[in-house]
């Protein structure tokens, strides 16, 4: 079976997961047609299209078509906008965030919240954080602390501080039922 | 090679086991997003606060976790693609010109990633599926590098991430599955589809294309805001089962199939023929043909040989075959054309070692 070669390709803004790096959106749709018939799909973020070598025909609009600019309903970038505001503690201007899909800081978040907000409740489909706080247990709390007091008690080892370990090996036996 | 010396030649000690679901599923991973609290995230770092930042998570791992710092950002090209090619950092981490770094863990199940677009992705890796044993150990480290480490937390959006796609838990549950027997009835694409209505992320563990070599896949969950670590998981879990349960009921119907059955048993034997035969192998033929041996000691095509291979064997070769850990195990082997040659002859070296035990 023949590969097919790239003759043309056609971007476009997409929803999704990029399949490259399965972590960031897709913002760039790729058709690759073969010269002999038929084609191939790719939906990649900014970031992997660039890395895989894959030049825009058209500029993408990454972002920009998910959260329009409420001025003029186009995305602009930093050097286009003097004018555009920036997060007072890292720099970063909401246009830039457009064009990498990454924050500069987690001030961001409070900075640009009604532009950012749109985007995670496109994404997630929800705005409100339901799972551990930092600090909490596990799910299975006894399971975690038991996992946690192995690896403790390892990691003394290892180091040699075997009155550590003898604690630690103490604790794992109380929480297993002995004595 | 000194920081990763050893990890060329030795695939990672949890691999070699079938796992519960006859091979279907290779490997879980579960992988938490983290940043500190009042730093800039990564890309925004200056290049001597990156440093501390690798400097301050290797001190509260080091407590945390037994194992070592690599510092990804000092290692020559072809050990980050070893890197790579192993899975413990990402494409993006291994292309970093910042500092940044690798915790891993003696085990080699626990790796963590400091200074990739988020200042720590902490993951954790195990055979089979067990992503609820990986998440209560990930919350476990969690807790632990927490009492060192103040994680930038929102009541609202959870754990701050440097990409929106990844606030809340921070959490990403993946699944590795091999799945050839619904690529070849065709069943695939609408099994995948299902998994996106889902909310589920699927990539091929190979290529970009609609059909990624060997057709092992990746499935995760692509929210991770607004549902918390356990439902996300069971999520997860719950879908991989029924990937597991449709490759499987297409693996039986192409079995009781006579066209099929004989298409199916042809492919696994001439991948036989191919692996112990040839003497110039790419990574794509192996890993085409490496598939279709998984596929056949699965189902007991393979019974009749009195010398077929281990699990342990298939997974060997797929893992020290790739191109920067055949370099790293044979320094002779810079170009293609001599590890071509050098993975032909290794592949035929292992399958026939088993002969020798059987």
């Amino acid at each position: 079976m023949v590969a097919p070669r790239r003759s043309a390709a056609t971007l476009q803004a997409m929803a999704t997961t990029c399949q490259r790096c399965g972590t960031r959106p897709a913002t760039i749709h790729v058709t690759e047609v073969a010269l002999q018939g038929g084609h191939a799909e790719a939906h990649l973020c900014n970031a992997c299209c660039q890395e895989a070598g894959w030049t825009p025909l058209v500029p993408p609009p990454p972002v920009a078509e998910l959260v329009a600019s409420p001025a003029d309903g186009e995305a602009t970038t930093p050097d286009e906008s003097a004018d555009e505001p920036s997060c007072p503690n890292c720099g970063l201007q909401f246009s830039e965030y457009q064009q990498v899909n990454l924050f500069g800081c987690a001030h961001d978040y409070t900075r640009f919240a009604e532009s950012a907000d749109e985007l995670i409740r496109r994404w997630h489909g929800a705005l409100q954080h339901t799972g551990r706080r930092p600090g909490e247990d596990a799910p299975d709390a006894g399971e975690a602390r038991r996992a946690e007091l192995h690896t403790e008690l390892a990691a003394a080892v290892s180091g040699e501080r075997y009155e550590d370990a003898a604690r630690l090996r103490d604790q794992l036996r109380q929480l297993d039922g002995g004595t | 090679m000194s920081d990763i010396a050893g990890l060329g030649s030795t695939p990672a000690p949890w691999l070699g086991s079938p796992g519960e679901h006859g091979g279907v599923v290779l490997s879980s991973r579960i992988r938490l997003a983290r940043n500190l609290e009042g730093w800039h995230f990564p890309r925004k770092l200056p290049p001597a606060r990156a440093r501390t930042l690798v400097e301050k998570v290797a001190e509260a791992a080091a407590r945390a976790c037994p194992g070592r710092l690599v510092r990804v950002d000092r290692l020559e090209t072809s050990e980050r693609q070893l890197l790579v090619e192993r899975q413990l950092v990402s494409r993006e981490l291994a292309a970093a010109k910042r500092a940044c770094g690798l915790w891993l863990g003696d085990d080699q199940r626990t790796a963590l990633m400091i200074g990739e677009e988020d200042h720590l992705r902490l993951q954790l890796f195990g055979p089979g599926l067990q992503l609820e044993k990986l998440l209560a150990d990930a919350v476990a480290l969690d807790v632990r590098l927490a009492r060192d480490l103040g994680w930038a937390f929102d009541d609202r959006l959870g754990y701050l991430t440097a990409c929106h796609s990844n606030l809340g838990t921070g959490l990403r549950a993946s699944v590795m599955l091999h799945l050839p027997a619904l690529a070849e009835t065709g069943e695939l694409k609408a099994v995948l589809r299902a998994l996106e209505k889902l909310h589920l992320a699927v990539r091929g563990r190979f290529g970009e294309g609609s059909e990624p070599q060997g057709h092992y896949y990746q499935v995760s969950n692509r929210r991770t805001l607004g549902q918390d670590e356990a439902g996300i998981v069971a999520s997860v879990h719950a879908a991989a089962l029924r990937v597991i349960e449709a490759e499987r009921i297409a693996r039986e119907s192409m079995l009781a199939n006579d066209a099929q059955r004989n298409r199916l048993e042809d492919k696994v034997w001439r991948a036989w023929a191919v692996l112990t035969s040839a003497r110039v192998l790419s990574s794509e033929e192996l890993v085409d043909h490496l598939a279709w041996l998984r596929v056949g000691l699965a189902l007991g095509v393979l019974n009749t040989l009195s010398h077929r291979p281990t699990w342990a064997t298939l997974d060997r070769i797929f893992v020290l075959c790739q191109p920067a850990h055949l370099q790293a195990a044979h320094p002779a082997a810079t170009d293609s054309v001599w590890r071509d040659r050098l993975r032909a002859e290794l592949t035929r070296t292992w399958l026939t070692a088993d002969a020798g035990r059987n």
